[in-house]
């Protein structure tokens, strides 16, 4: 299907271009957050901590009297950054060491195999909790984290679907007329497999988000002066007694963000591989 | 995330009974033996579980009252006699309390195999004499008036069963065989909770609860869900809540603000590469804005520390607090040539104490001044135990512990040889030390004042400590019973009363 018509069924989706408009609006506020925030997003007033929404602070002020409109800006900032780059190192790496276990001897094989069931075998939250302490966490520590765990998952796409395409006709073909595993392999398999593997990739950034904010929840994740969603909710959970609306200003644009991503993932698959779907 | 859906587990799972007293403890307890307690948990198990020979009374003010002690000599300061009470029995059939659990109470903290955490409170205990079955006299090398106040009547003094320690491999972890009181363990389930149950053996006053359940709640958020929802009798929270609590009780709910005598500091190691100027050190009590941490901590309701004793205890200080200077801490730092200095501050990540909201203010105020601070926060157990953060490479770091009336209990810690334990700030100071020592042999009020106040100057000026606050909490308890508390507020659950 070609780029046109699938931008096309994209855009008559009503949930995909619900959720296009959602990502787009976050992207949009994320990159312009230093002229969107009211306020320095570190700055410390603690004389107007916990301050309701008011025209001062929209969403008002946490427990140190931050702005929390102008954190919540940054906080997509580091969201939408730690997304991004987990999927793509995780793509790339998961779909490089896909490709060697596909075409590599067979002992590489079942030892890339084995790792891979060893490192998904391990809750991404848990790995946080553990590791985090011991390297202090932080934005490095947190993505070296997600890209660890999500590589195993794009490897064995990436693998499976080479394994697939390397019986295809059009590769024996190709063998019988001298041409080498590597270049088949690049030139021709991997064009063929990359696809889907990116329609699946961009159903994983909410879910990278989330992890995110959930092991920035934990205290093992982001850390100041940097914000994220995560932070700004567990401050909420503190105050959620009588400042309810720090729970919501840091879990609206967690819950938008989740949304709009999974529509537009979902929107693309339908729009660009519909076999996807079928597999669901 | 755990403690927070483990509250609201509790409060759906835990059964009602009628005679049940049921108290939020922070975690659970590691060693309820008084060689190596630490946690809130096993201070509140010891003080409840094991008798003294005196200890303080419950009230708004530190007096000390006799416990298991008939009688005690304070006459002779070096030589304290004592006649303990007769029929106290130790639960678990470990017979009667007699002298002899006495001697080996106190005389096996002097034993460095124990590896007893409070041995610097029994510094000055030279034997016990066991002079009949119920009576003995307290031999100290010297005359001492703080032994007492510090050590004898706190939860070191606390006395344990030769017999059942003995039997129990020297030590208890966190479930004694033997106790004598009111109530005694029954049961513990780790996560879940500890039941204590009356102890049939006791012949004093019984208790007025079948059984007190201790479970382990570590967010204030927790604790008063479970007590709005009924399945809380007490809990200690943190000051923050007192405003909104006191304003809007839960039902059924008494709200007393406590302010206790457990000082919080931020420790600064002079060791630390970061920090071997004194000029870097002084700049960071200087810049860290105080009052604004008090905001945001215990919204004002705790005060301005000046030093380690408490507001209106001995040797508390009466000098203003130290103001904040931007400008004289820049001109150090500058003078210092540190601009761009990274340090860590290690702390308790606990979820509702304030503490992150205290670390990042230092944070931000510590980059107004040049100095990059990286924040780690920990949970407790990390935190207290860890050995890269005990004996090798402490920085920064923000400090509460508990607190007894009589300062010297925490101030003889930063000493020399407790660098590798207690002593993280590492200070190292001659006149210190002797200060130290020469204030467990001061008899005179007025004059072991005089020393503890030119012991803080000394720790103020070496730059290893910005003095903050001593904690101020909100105690919540059920106005069905009469609650009992020490003067911080920390309470003596064994003798609560129903109305």
């Amino acid at each position: 299907m070609s780029g046109t018509i699938g931008l096309r069924m994209l855009l008559r989706d009503p949930m995909g271009l619900f959720g296009l408009v959602l990502a787009t609006l976050l992207i949009l506020s994320a990159v312009f957050a230093p002229l969107l925030a009211s306020h320095d997003p570190a700055a410390i007033d603690v004389a107007a901590k916990l301050q309701p929404p008011s025209a001062a602070h929209w969403l008002g002020t946490d427990e140190i009297g931050r702005d929390t409109w102008s954190r919540v800006l940054y906080g997509g900032r580091v969201a939408l950054a730690v997304a991004l780059s987990a999927t793509v190192l995780s793509v790339f790496f998961g779909g490089l060491l896909g490709l060697i276990a596909a075409l590599g001897p067979r002992w590489l094989d079942h030892l890339l195999v084995l790792s891979f069931d060893t490192v998904r075998s391990y809750p991404v939250i848990i790995l946080a909790l553990a590791i985090g302490p011991i390297f202090g966490g932080g934005i490095v520590v947190l993505l070296g984290l997600l890209v660890a765990t999500s590589i195993p998952y794009y490897a064995r796409v990436m693998r499976s679907s080479v394994i697939a395409q390397a019986s295809a006709d059009y590769v024996e073909a190709l063998r019988a007329m001298g041409m080498g595993r590597i270049r088949i392999a690049l030139r021709h398999i991997l064009p063929n497999v990359i696809g889907p593997i990116l329609i699946l990739a961009s159903m994983d950034i909410p879910a990278f988000i989330m992890a995110e904010a959930g092991i920035s929840f934990l205290g093992v994740g982001v850390k100041a002066p940097a914000t994220s969603w995560g932070m700004i909710l567990d401050q909420g959970f503190r105050y959620i007694g009588h400042t309810p609306w720090l729970v919501i200003a840091g879990g609206l644009p967690l819950i938008l963000a989740t949304l709009g991503f999974t529509f537009l993932g979902e929107a693309l698959r339908d729009a660009f591989d519909p076999r996807l779907k079928r597999r669901g | 995330m755990i403690a927070k859906l483990s509250a609201l587990v509790l409060c759906l799972a835990l059964p009602v009974h009628a005679e049940t007293l049921r108290i939020a403890i922070p975690s659970d307890p590691a060693y309820v033996d008084p060689a190596y307690f630490g946690s809130t948990s096993e201070f509140y198990l010891i003080d409840n579980l094991y008798p003294r020979l005196a200890k303080y009374a419950p009230g708004d003010a530190w007096k000390w009252e006799l416990d298991a002690a008939k009688s005690v000599d304070l006459s002779d300061p070096q030589n304290i006699k004592f006649e303990l009470k007769p029929g106290l029995i130790w639960s678990g059939g470990f017979g009667e309390l007699t002298a002899e659990d006495v001697k080996y109470s106190y005389e096996r903290h002097l034993n460095p195999d124990l590896g007893s955490g409070i041995i610097a409170e029994f510094k000055l205990l030279d034997n016990v004499e066991v002079t009949g079955k119920y009576t003995g006299i307290i031999h100290l090398k010297a005359p001492s008036a703080s032994f007492w106040t510090a050590t004898m009547v706190f939860t070191t003094g606390a006395i344990i069963s030769k017999a059942a320690a003995e039997a129990a491999g020297g030590y208890f972890e966190a479930v004694p065989t033997a106790t004598i009181g009111p109530y005694k363990m029954k049961s513990f389930e780790p996560g879940m909770k500890i039941v204590l149950d009356r102890d049939q053996g006791w012949t004093g006053t019984p208790g007025a609860f079948d059984e007190i359940e201790l479970i382990p709640i570590a967010d204030d958020n927790g604790a008063t869900i479970a007590f709005e929802a009924g399945e809380l009798d007490f809990t200690t929270l943190n000051a923050l809540d007192f405003d909104m609590l006191s304003t809007n009780p839960p039902k059924g709910g008494v709200v007393k603000l406590a302010q206790s005598v457990d000082p919080f500091w931020l420790g600064i190691t002079e060791t630390a590469p970061a920090l071997q100027d004194i000029r870097v050190r002084q700049a960071i009590q200087l810049a860290v804005d105080v009052p604004a941490i008090l905001s945001a901590k215990s919204n004002g309701k705790a005060v301005q520390a000046t030093g380690l004793a408490a507001p209106g205890t001995l040797g508390a200080r009466t000098t203003p607090p130290m103001a904040r200077d931007l400008e004289r801490a820049k001109a150090l730092i500058a003078e210092a040539g540190a601009e761009g200095t990274t340090v860590r501050l290690d702390f308790v990540s606990t979820a509702s104490d304030g503490s992150n909201a205290t670390a990042q203010i230092i944070q931000a105020n510590l980059a107004e001044i040049g100095l990059v601070v990286e924040l780690n926060g920990q949970d407790e157990g990390t935190f207290w135990s860890i050995d890269s953060i005990r004996g090798t490479d402490p920085q920064l770091h923000l400090k509460s512990w508990f607190g007894n009336p009589d300062a010297l209990y925490i101030m003889q810690y930063f000493t020399r040889e407790q660098i590798k334990s207690w002593n993280w700030e590492a200070l190292q100071n001659d006149e210190y030390e002797a200060l130290v020592d020469q204030a467990r042999t001061t008899i005179d009020e007025g004059a072991r004042s005089n020393i503890y106040q030119r012991m803080q100057e000394i720790m103020e000026a070496s730059g290893d400590f910005l003095f903050i606050s001593h904690e101020a909490y909100t105690v919540l308890s059920r106005d069905t019973m009469e609650a009992a508390y020490l003067p911080d507020g920390r309470p003596v659950f064994a003798v609560f009363r129903l109305k």
